[in-house]
């Protein structure tokens, strides 16, 4: 039951940045204050005629942890989907993406999503986004959610994700807030967990 | 289930020794966990599911969960860490997809807890389990708005984490001034969580963080790259929705992606030694939004484009990594989104050739999306990698296929839309699931639509999209078929057009013999039968009868069908006694009629009546009646029925009541007891409560409730004294008082009948696609031949294309002569070149008919009207009407058919009076052209006015000229419409029920013409398959 291990991390991190001084904001950052005063009524008016935009905005719909037989490890929708809606959508992805051969691209289109996956040993990582998402920068993210859990869990596999299923889902919010992708830094992600890991 | 079992012991020997060890390992694990503080029952649960070898196993052990669950959670005293288990298997619950409602308290309950780690868990649980709206939320504010205050920064950043999946629109305002306030909090990790909630505000509800827009620019300066690349995500959406408020944070953004590409932020940013991918990738999102259609705005982005795309470039000899190829593509996008310099796409061009080149198929993806963006600014650079693309439609990679054929379907053109169109009809024939099908079925229609070189491949293309997606298509897509087949290509051309519908009759008798068929294929099979199954002299009528027959067998439950089948056979046998010819029933055709008469749907009662009737006619008056042929020709309407206004007059004149609006008929009636001399006062009593003052006792306001314009009261308030009937009676008989009533309404309606119905198969289906094939024309020699796809560079040897290809076929000898073939005819460039060279495709060479087409087309689009799109041609067609009817020169309808009937009626002195209006009066004879069935057993029988009296005195309690003037209406609102089947229809309903009120037919009957009316309009079914129609009509 237990799995090969997920892929290491090849490029070494070093976690030991450089001078955060160095790091500055832009320049152009402090515009007056009033100068934004009149654009901001301006805007009211076009906020309110755009209603609810965010439905088009999100980018990641879901995140979806499956393993070789189809069973879900770990699921995290971005979107409210009810209990039937998922279960109806994972068998459908699940069924289309485990069948594709290696060589095919790693991204498959389903209704309005566009599923990116990856395989590592027996598991399956699917990102559901909408259309215009960059579907390689996802496929990485992809990558980095695994190198992130191989840091904390120490070669991770199914049974740890099982196990911690909550830690699993604590990193995730780390790194994916309102379906954006906030934070890769694995020192930031991690440090909530460790502290708390610390305290119990 | 004992194959299930045998299947679980076939897999656990399989696994074998390999078993032992994992076993082991587990084992070891367990410990590892076990010394954690998870219980015994929590691993024993992971773990059967974790072994569980099918879904029907884990469906039990989840199942059972969920009984022991219900039991345990429930019970006092659980102490806090079973309880935050138990939590944990009730997500586990969900996540396989059971329901663990009963648990949700709990979870909420959790989060009340001081411990960090169960008040993490709880968030987490309430998260996964509710969806905002969820009624416990309101549980959960107060929670958050406590734990926002907390001083342990874990515990504000769970609760923000929490705000954004469980906060809505009506709760913002409860934590908002303090998430506002967490902005400024010292730990950049709740900063940044900070930030988030207040995107996911604006996402939820954009106006209640529209004050905040200058915190959002703040933020960005946040000296925390975190907080910084939080802030794009929100920004990103605001510049989405208002470009031009954010185009001075231009130079911000550059500068920000400036010093990320340069490797300024911490190593820890860092993604595979690419800095920051994710924040440059958002910042070019940013930039494209901000530059697109704006040059300066472009010009200061060139040079740090030019830094990213020179970072990203991999190095000698190592390989680029997908990170970096990421940030190329995404570089791509913003340059072919903003108005970029020729350098910048030069450089993304190189890139999308590398891509489409690579043998990785997610790198031949983004290559082909890539191509697609580059050729919208830059066409001739689809030639240089066709073959690539051609690679890529031909893969067995599912995705790979329906990204090209999407790039395809961008690039079409009319001369390579046979192609296109054939691929992804091979396409669809692959696919299985309706939202695919349906999509690209509607592509595979709109472009066949566009580019159609001939009519004969458009009729065969919609038959195959029909065959496929069947009912997935919308059935305007069958009318405009029906419409084009019966209009044909250009008025001159009789030839071509009969040639072209006896080849749709051949290959519908061939497509009959296929066993399963879309019901919507089948009515346009039964329309074209009907229509030309005789036409062509090749069928008898009665094997065309027998095939209708059979069709309708087939379908039993399908009742449009049916109903087309039935008026295909009335139309043949129609065809039949006008050429002279006996017509005797075939035995299942006699069934199938008998069975019809009795059918419980009226609207096919109805037409099996038609065709007794007509079996029953002879030539003369069929011949009338329905022309061969009759389907394309205009029906010309007049709108105000003039013909009738000699017998209004004289109805009037004999004291009949005047016509009353039908809205106001409905006000009179309900109120009064009867018609005659009512007043207001008399009414009263009948209405309830009334809270405003009373009005001076005057004439009910018919006015009030059409809603006539308040000038138009002043002139209708002098009247007031008169009685109503004697001031209805006045109205009636002056038009301009009619007006009066609604002139609003009443106008309008008319306007847009005219328009809808005028001419109703004037524009059909040839006019837009001469046109498209025009503009080509035109463009074409405006442009003397830009590259791709161009028939013209056959004759010009030396083209750059022509160049690229002959290059392509030296380094590439080896290219199989087909894919070549294929090439060739997706992007024309080199095809002419080819085929000038005597290599002929085994398929028709697509540029060939289509050219040859554009020229035959370019006179018709001389004569149609003008080369404008379809409802364009439909509003000028509305304008033209009023006149139209002035010039031809018509002739009485009646008097028509009352020479036809031997027996003179009184009828023939009121329609004689009529035929001098000989300028303003109906066609009335074309109306039947394209409405074949009428019942006419009324009229032979019947002199049209009396039988109107007849059926309007039945009808008791109401004034006897209400009702013609009501059919009067219900033609105005349906002119293709008979009348006649409009009187008809009153005879029915007047003498099925001569007791009940005519008022309460009222709307039925109306029902019922609708129906009618746009059936035979469109062609045919009786569905009322179109709401859209009825609500154009009505407004």
């Amino acid at each position: 039951m237990i799995l090969a291990p997920l892929s290491r991390h090849r490029a070494g991190f070093r976690t030991t940045g450089n001078d955060p001084q160095s790091w500055r904001g832009p320049s152009g950052g402090s515009d007056s204050a009033s100068e934004l005063g009149s654009a901001r009524e301006e805007r009211v008016g076009c906020v309110e005629k755009l209603g609810r935009i965010w439905w088009t905005e999100m980018t990641i719909r879901f995140v979806l942890l499956v393993n070789k037989q189809g069973q879900t490890r770990l699921a995290q929708y971005y979107e409210y989907l009810t209990i039937e809606e998922r279960r109806a959508l994972e068998g459908e992805i699940v069924r289309k993406c485990l069948a594709r051969p290696d060589n095919q691209c790693s991204f498959v289109e389903h209704r309005n999503y566009k599923i990116i996956y990856r395989r590592y040993a027996s598991l399956f990582f699917l990102v559901g986004v909408d259309g215009e998402e960059n579907e390689l920068a996802i496929l990485e993210f992809i990558h980095c959610v695994v190198e992130t859990m191989d840091r904390y869990f120490g070669n991770v596999c199914e049974l740890d994700i099982m196990f911690h299923l909550e830690k699993a889902h604590f990193m995730l919010e780390e790194m994916v807030m309102n379906g954006c992708i906030v934070e890769i830094n694995k020192q930031n992600i991690l440090n909530p967990l460790q502290l708390m890991d610390k305290t119990t | 289930m004992e194959s299930w079992a045998t299947d679980i012991v076939k897999k656990a020997f399989k696994q074998g020794s390999q078993g032992t060890v994992d076993q082991l390992k587990t084992i070891g694990r367990e410990l590892a966990m076990g010394s954690q503080g998870s219980s015994k029952d929590f691993l024993d649960l992971v773990k059967a599911i974790g072994e569980a070898k099918s879904k029907a196993e884990e469906e039990r052990i989840v199942l059972a969960e969920i009984e022991l669950l219900k039991k345990r959670i429930m019970e006092p005293d659980v102490p806090r860490k079973k309880m935050k288990e138990y939590i944990i298997r009730l997500v586990y619950v969900e996540m396989l997809g059971h329901d663990a409602s009963f648990g949700y308290i709990y979870a909420v309950k959790m989060t009340h807890d001081d411990n960090l780690l169960c008040k993490k868990s709880g968030y987490l649980a309430t998260t996964l389990f509710l969806n905002e709206d969820h009624d416990l939320i309101i549980l959960i504010v107060n929670t958050i708005q406590k734990d926002l205050k907390s001083d342990n920064y874990l515990v504000v950043s769970a609760a923000l984490t929490a705000v954004c999946k469980l906060i809505n629109e009506e709760t913002i305002p409860a934590v908002l001034p303090q998430v506002i306030d967490l902005l400024g909090h010292p730990k950049e990790h709740v900063r940044k969580k900070a930030v988030m909630a207040l995107h996911r505000f604006y996402q939820r509800s954009p106006s209640s963080v529209s004050h905040l827009l200058t915190k959002f620019r703040q933020i960005l300066c946040d000296k925390d790259p975190s907080v910084m690349s939080a802030a794009l995500c929100a920004l990103f959406d605001l510049v989405s929705s208002d470009v031009k408020a954010f185009k001075n944070l231009t130079a911000s953004f550059v500068s920000i992606l400036k010093q990320v590409a340069e490797h300024r932020l911490p190593k820890a940013y860092d993604y595979h030694r690419t800095p920051a991918p994710f924040v440059q990738i958002k910042i070019l999102k940013i930039l494209a939004l901000l530059g697109a259609g704006d040059r300066h705005t472009s010009e200061n982005m060139y040079s740090v484009l030019l830094e990213v795309l020179k970072r990203c470039e991999p190095g000698k000899g190592e390989p680029a990594t997908n990170i970096s190829n990421a940030i190329l593509y995404e570089c791509i996008c913003t340059i072919t989104a903003i108005v970029a310099s020729p350098k910048l796409l030069g450089m993304a061009a190189e890139i999308t050739s590398r891509f489409l080149k690579s043998d990785n198929h997610n790198y031949k993806y983004m290559g082909i999306d890539a191509l697609g963006r580059v050729i919208q600014i830059n066409p001739d650079f689809a030639e240089q990698h066709q073959l690539a693309v051609i690679d890529c439609l031909e893969d067995q990679d599912d995705t790979l296929k329906r990204k090209t054929l999407d790039l395809l379907y961008k690039m079409t053109k009319s001369t390579n839309v046979e192609v296109i169109v054939d691929h992804m009809i091979s396409y669809m024939r692959t696919l299985s699931d309706a939202h695919n099908k349906t999509e690209i079925a509607s592509r595979i229609v709109e472009l066949a639509e566009r580019f159609a070189p001939s009519n004969q491949w458009f009729i065969q293309t919609m038959n195959q999209v029909f065959e496929l997606a069947g009912d997935l298509v919308p059935a305007k897509v069958a009318h405009d078929l029906m419409r084009l087949l019966a209009k044909g290509a250009g008025e001159d051309d009789e030839e071509a057009d009969s040639l072209l519908r006896s080849s749709a009759v051949e290959s519908y008798l061939q497509l009959l013999g296929e066993p399963k068929l879309p019901s919507i294929l089948l009515q346009v099979v039964c329309w074209v039968l009907g229509e030309f199954g005789t036409a062509g002299g090749t069928h008898s009528a009665d094997d065309i009868i027998g095939k209708l027959c059979d069709v309708a067998e087939a379908h039993p439950g399908d009742t449009v069908v049916k109903g087309y089948a039935i008026t295909a056979i009335t139309k043949i046998c129609a065809f039949e006694i006008a050429a002279g010819r006996q017509v005797q029933l075939l035995p299942e055709c006699r069934s199938f009629m008998d069975d019809l008469l009795a059918s419980h749907s009226t609207d096919l009662q109805q037409r099996a009546y038609e065709l007794q009737v007509f079996l029953g006619l002879g030539p003369d008056i069929v011949q009338k009646v329905l022309h061969v042929n009759g389907s394309g020709e205009e029906i010309e309407i007049d709108t105000d029925l003039p013909f009738l206004q000699e017998f209004v007059d004289s109805s009037l004149a004999n004291g009949a009541r005047p016509y009353v609006h039908e809205n106001e008929r409905f006000e009179m009636s309900s109120g009064m007891s009867s018609f005659v001399s009512t007043s207001r006062t008399q009414q009263e009593p009948s209405h309830a409560l009334r809270f405003e003052a009373y009005e001076t006792p005057t004439v009910h306001t018919p006015s009030a409730s059409s809603s006539a314009p308040p000038s138009l009261l002043p002139d209708f308030q002098e009247k007031k004294p008169e009685s109503p009937r004697s001031l209805r009676n006045q109205l009636a008989a002056d038009n301009s008082q009619v007006d009066l009533l609604g002139p609003e309404i009443t106008r309008l309606r008319l306007d847009g009948v005219q328009k809808k119905w005028g001419r109703p198969s004037a524009p059909s289906q040839p006019p837009p696609v001469t046109t498209s094939n025009f503009d080509q024309e035109i463009e074409r020699s405006g442009n003397g031949g830009s590259g791709v796809s161009e028939r013209a560079s056959s004759n010009r040897e030396s083209t750059p294309a022509v160049h690229v290809y002959t290059e392509k076929k030296k380094a590439q000898p080896e290219i199989p002569a087909e894919k070549q073939r294929l090439a060739a005819s997706l992007f024309g460039g080199s095809s002419g070149k080819r085929d000038a060279n005597g290599v002929k495709g085994s398929k028709p060479a697509p540029n060939r008919p289509a050219a040859g087409n554009s020229k035959e087309k370019i006179p018709s689009t001389a004569q149609a009207p003008a080369p404008a799109p379809l409802m364009d041609l439909m509003d000028m067609g509305g304008g033209d009407l009023f006149s139209a009817p002035v010039a031809k020169a018509s002739y009485d309808p009646f008097k028509e058919l009352e020479g036809l009937l031997d027996g003179p009626s009184t009828a023939a002195s009121t329609s004689t009076p009529a035929a001098p209006q000989k300028s303003s009066s109906i066609d009335f004879m074309s109306l039947y052209d394209s409405t074949p069935v009428v019942s006419h057993n009324t009229v032979p029988s019947t002199n049209d006015h009396d039988f109107l009296s007849l059926g309007l005195t039945s009808s008791s309690g109401i004034e006897p000229m209400n009702r013609p003037e009501a059919g009067l209406l219900d033609l105005n609102e349906f002119p293709a419409n008979s009348p006649l089947a409009g009187l008809a229809g009153l005879e029915q309903s007047s003498s099925s029920s001569s007791t009940s009120l005519p008022e309460r037919k009222g709307p039925s009957l109306q029902d019922s013409l609708q129906k009618d009316a746009t059936t035979r309009q469109v062609g045919v079914t009786p569905t009322g398959a179109n709401p859209a129609l009825f609500q154009d009509l009505f407004g």
